[in-house]
């Protein structure tokens, strides 16, 4: 019979296991009917959950979220990790505690949740709930994981640069970016800026107005999406009890001249408008638009002084930009942009390379504001400008208003009667066109010379002597000879001689559209041939503006709901996909395929390179069903209209397999793929690059499906195509031997396995594509390994990290693990010097 | 808290900031703190031994067979104390002249919201935002330790916080089992007292 201390030690030992293991303590089964012992045994068991180490509830817990951390504190309380304990979710929980609960501060604090709790915009923080727990207010909101805005440029600042040499890159990795933006630092500060304006509409448009912007309330999402967040001086326009008068609120360095003043009561969204322009200054400038020493000192100088110039810090800030954030900075706000959505609608037309609407400072106003930026020394100046230039500067300016009035008006009417004449026109005028320019094209082709080699030599003469011709027989025709000219420029596309197409249709535009108008279809073809040259040169900002025009120009022309329109709008979407911006690609695609798929009759290669699209954007993160649906119809649909051998339906054959494997849909992927395969191989061959990419990814395939037999040999077709000279292209080889490196390996071949990562290694890093180096170098090293040749393994890590340093990459976790190995063999073979010397270039 | 562990949980990017939470990171920064001496102490916190734990854990899972979360928390505290030592020894090798500089990740600057361990764990993880707060209630336990006898803070952190089995415990302490198991009785009752008053003081998150 066990004794009294006996009984306790194992019940004792029981509870820590069973509170470790998240288990209620079972008293009575611990007492095993020993009475006396109960209460002894309770009180051990309440010892064990209050010591267990792996307590789970040691946490506090709010309003039905459990505190996780601490991530920030402000003047209005707390915010910390949570998670809510019935739907696991993680949020950013806001505290006031008790010992700040002032009846303001608690009002405001309220007043915050419901501001932006009725607010719904991807670039707003989201608020769940709100509540109150014990006397502790809180709101539980969106956690959102990125970098402030003001951590960004306090990191951009630190480099020690000048704000002219700020790149891109340096904002990336300052933002924490998962990819560096295309264009500059000025376009990516401007659209981090236009985000924030966007979601400022939203809240105005609610009657929200937010007060305190500034850096420190955005956060840059990983992903390169901007939140606003912190709401909490909000103002919302039925909710004005709150006095505040004489009471400074918000951060003075991006207040208002309004807020500066303390004229509070009257805020309206033209405050967050300068704020924002205030946060847009800093980011390009790396410094704010007004300081001081005091808060005093900057809301004076907000209320008195001028912005030093943008482009005096930062020249290579465009004109147009510095237009766009100086009218944002307003002292006047009825000079400011009146809405958010405006401020944003200039960013975005600077974005897109279209003109903005804000106008520069005239001399006028610009000797105002030389006047506000140097008061002592502007007397003189007036004087001398006054006395050069006087009233009749005035008088120039009213009589230029009231001109200019008469004339919109007279333009308005002239357009009306235009545009109906046109649409008469139109449509003889298309057909007359097209028979136009296939005759003109006959000619020129037949009038090519005999006698020279080749179809394509022939081709390529006749396109290059088209554009003086046309210029020659056609001047008196300029409708006709653009029509010419999109024809040629679209040979050369199809041709893909990228570089011709581009800067031929270019020549036409600058030349023509002037004269035939920026609606007319040929002229929107030719801004779709610079947007396709553009694109093929991974030019993006060339391509989206191009096609933006071309976009603009199709809506005037044809209408938002025309096919036509929607034809134009797929290569944007294409355009905005290369660009990396998926989710305005889907968008615009969904449109078009939508306006295309209301048509009647079979589908069209319109509707097919629509769907094909769309489908591509849907699956580009993930094998969304719909996504692969919509692959699945271009498939069948190019199949159909042009047959199984067409380049498109080979290419979406491409598209519509990878999706199925990345599905999961295996076996649908291989049946797929096998048969574009093959129709592939029989009709261009693997000199054609969808070739190569249909036996690539079916190998692939079958290395997935541990079909190792296939893979290596599907695989083995490329490489000897590629050591033929069938197939060319750096990125070619890197993707074709490092996918053959893989499979030798898989196959347990590991000197075949060296041979191929020894051909990849250097094609992936001079095709820049760093995982793939990495994969192979880890495959290389392995390989060594396994053949015993440690110092070779060693040598090929030496390399590995030379070329990863040079790529200025961090090491995969592979390539680390691999590394460690051959350390370790190292030592083992008696080589702790390098042993050592390996390790520490691998600490570097 | 979450779903029950599975086995290949501690491979998955998604589970791992679960299963460290699980694994009982405050009491796992208690030993680390105990297990630093002067010369380590001199060069690092113990927040930089968790960091660096946790980094070497995710870097080197598939390493780990998985059993349950107990013999996983056992593997994280050997990697701790694998660490401690390595510091050491590297301390000491600067201190007579060898090379190396350590960066600690408090070094590193700590951005709003982004781990300073960078790419080292999961993409997502939120495990290092909230060292800060296991570090505050380690602190508590640390110091309800402290006013113990040294033996029987030793006794504590073997079978309470190490989870050790206690006739290894005994055996160490060259102690009859029982003997141990009475001592570890009263040591718990001083300790588990000490911890409630020292709990209802400290400035972590308001209880409601």
């Amino acid at each position: 019979m066990p004794d009294d201390e006996s009984i306790l030690d194992a019940a004792l030992a029981r509870f820590l296991d069973d509170v470790a293991e998240g288990r209620e303590p079972d008293v009575a089964g611990a007492a095993a009917g020993r009475a006396d012992l109960v209460a002894q045994i309770r009180e051990l068991a309440a010892m064990a959950k209050q010591a267990a180490p792996r307590a789970k509830e040691s946490r506090p817990v709010i309003g039905g979220y459990e505190i996780l951390g601490e991530i920030g504190r402000g003047g209005m309380g707390q915010v910390y990790l949570a998670e809510d304990v019935k739907l696991r979710r993680r949020v950013a929980l806001k505290v006031l505690p008790q010992r700040l609960a002032s009846e303001p501060s608690r009002l405001r604090f309220e007043r915050e949740a419901r501001a932006v709790a009725r607010l719904e915009h991807p670039g707003i923080v989201r608020v769940y709930e709100s509540g109150d727990d014990g006397g502790h207010a809180w709101i539980a909101m969106e956690f959102v994981r990125g970098r402030s805005l003001a951590a960004v440029v306090a990191h951009l600042r630190s480099l020690g640069k000048t704000a002219g040499d700020i790149t891109t890159k340096d904002f990336a990795t300052a933002a924490g970016l998962s990819s560096v933006p295309p264009g500059t630092y000025a376009m990516a500060a401007a659209g981090v800026v236009r985000q924030v304006a966007q979601a400022l509409a939203c809240a105005h448009a609610q009657g929200v107005v937010h007060r305190d912007v500034k850096p420190q309330n955005v956060i840059l999402r990983s992903d390169g999406r901007a939140l606003l967040l912190d709401f909490g001086l909000a103002d919302v326009e039925e909710e004005r009890t709150l006095t505040i008068a004489g009471d400074f609120l918000g951060t003075p360095h991006y207040a208002s001249p309004e807020q500066a003043s303390g004229a509070v009561a009257d805020l309206d969204g033209r405050t967050d408008v300068w704020s924002l322009g205030a946060t847009l200054y800093e980011m390009l400038t790396l410094r704010v638009p007004f300081a001081g020493h005091t808060t005093q000192a900057v809301l004076s100088a907000i209320g008195t002084r001028e912005p030093e110039s943008i482009r005096s810090s930062a020249p290579y800030v465009s004109r147009d930009l510095e237009t766009v954030c100086l009218a944002a900075l307003e002292k006047d706000r009825a000079k400011r942009y009146a809405t958010a959505a405006d401020f944003a609608a200039d960013l975005g037309a600077f974005l897109d390379g279209r003109p903005v609407g804000a106008r520069r400072v005239g001399v006028p106003g610009r000797l105002r504001r030389w006047i506000r930026r140097h008061p002592a020394s502007a007397t003189a100046a007036v004087l001398a400008f006054v006395l050069c230039v006087g009233t009749p500067t005035a008088l120039y300016v009213q009589q230029r208003a009231a001109n200019d009035d008469v004339r919109a008006e007279k333009r308005r009417a002239d357009d009306a009667r235009i545009e109906a004449e046109a649409s008469q026109r139109t449509a003889e005028s298309e057909r007359d066109n097209a028979n136009a320019v296939r005759d003109f094209m006959t000619e020129i082709f037949t009038a090519a010379d005999d006698g020279e080699s080749g179809r394509d030599t022939k081709v390529v003469d006749a396109l290059a002597k088209a554009e003086a011709n046309a210029a020659k027989k056609l001047a008196t025709k300029p409708k006709l000879r653009a029509a010419v000219m999109s024809a040629v420029a679209s040979t050369y596309a199809g041709l893909s001689l990228h570089e011709e197409s581009g800067a031929m249709a270019s020549r036409a535009i600058a030349e023509l559209e002037p004269i035939v108008g920026r609606t007319d279809p040929s002229i929107i073809d030719l801004h779709l041939c610079v947007a396709h040259a553009a694109r093929c040169n991974a030019d993006d900002a060339t391509a989206l503006a191009e096609i933006t025009l071309a976009c603009a120009a199709a809506v005037d022309a044809y209408g938002t709901d025309d096919p036509r329109t929607a034809a134009v709008q797929t290569g944007r979407g294409l355009v905005l996909r290369d660009a990396g911006r998926t989710a305005e690609a889907i968008e615009v695609l969904r449109a078009a395929v939508a306006v295309l798929e209301r048509r009647a009759g079979p589908p069209d290669s319109a509707l097919l390179s629509a769907q094909m699209n769309l489908g591509i954007a849907l699956t580009e993160d993930a094998p969304l069903p719909e996504g692969v649906e919509f692959l699945r119809r271009a498939h069948v649909g190019w199949r159909e209209l042009l047959g199984a051998d067409n380049g498109n339906t080979l290419y979406a054959a491409c598209n519509y397999g990878q999706a199925l494997k990345e599905a999961g849909r295996l076996d649908e992927a291989g049946e797929v793929m096998v048969a574009a395969a093959g129709t592939a191989r029989r009709g261009p061959g693997l000199r054609a690059d969808i070739t190569v990419f249909l036996i690539h990814n079916l190998a692939g395939l079958r290395l997935d499906q541990g079909r190792l037999d296939e893979a290596g040999s599907l695989q083995q077709e490329l490489a000897d195509g590629l050591a033929a000279g069938a197939i060319e292209g750096v990125p070619v080889r890197s993707m074709v031997y490092s996918q053959l490196a893989r499979v030798r390996w898989a196959q347990g071949a590991a000197a075949d396995a060296e041979r191929a990562a020894i051909e990849a290694i250097p094609a992936a890093w001079a095709a820049d594509e760093a995982p793939r180096g990495h994969a192979s170098a880890a495959i290389l090293i392995a390989a060594r390994l396994k053949l015993g040749r440690v110092t070779d393994a060693a040598e090929a890590a030496r390399d590995a990290l030379t070329r990863t340093r040079a790529a200025a990459v961090p090491p995969s976790e592979e390539l680390v693990g691999i590394i460690r190995e051959v350390v370790a063999a190292l030592r083992r073979v008696g080589d702790p010097v390098g042993a050592a010397a390996l390790e520490a270039a691998a600490a570097r | 808290m979450s779903e029950p562990t599975q086995p290949g949980d501690h491979l998955d990017p998604s589970r791992f900031d679960a299963i460290i939470d699980e694994a009982g990171p405050d009491s796992i920064l208690v030993i680390i703190d105990r297990s630093m001496g002067p010369v380590v102490r001199g060069v690092c916190q113990a927040e930089d031994v968790w960091q660096e734990t946790l980094a070497l854990a995710w870097r080197d899972r598939a390493q780990h067979t998985w059993t349950d979360v107990r013999a996983y928390r056992s593997w994280l505290i050997t990697i701790a104390k694998n660490r401690i030592r390595k510091i050491a020894r590297d301390a000491t090798t600067e201190k007579r002249g060898g090379k190396g500089t350590r960066a600690l990740f408090s070094d590193f600057e700590q951005a709003e919201g982004v781990s300073s361990l960078g790419n080292l764990l999961p993409a997502g993880s939120e495990t290092p935002s909230r060292v800060a707060s296991s570090r505050e209630r380690s602190r508590v336990m640390l110091a309800a330790l402290a006013e113990l006898p040294e033996e029987d803070q030793a006794l504590l952190q073997a079978r309470l916080f190490e989870e050790r089995p206690m006739e290894d415990v005994a055996g160490e302490m060259g102690i009859h089992l029982s003997a141990a198991w009475r001592r570890f009785r009263k040591a718990l009752e001083a300790y588990t007292k000490r911890l409630e008053v020292l709990r209802s003081r400290s400035v972590s998150p308001p209880q409601p």
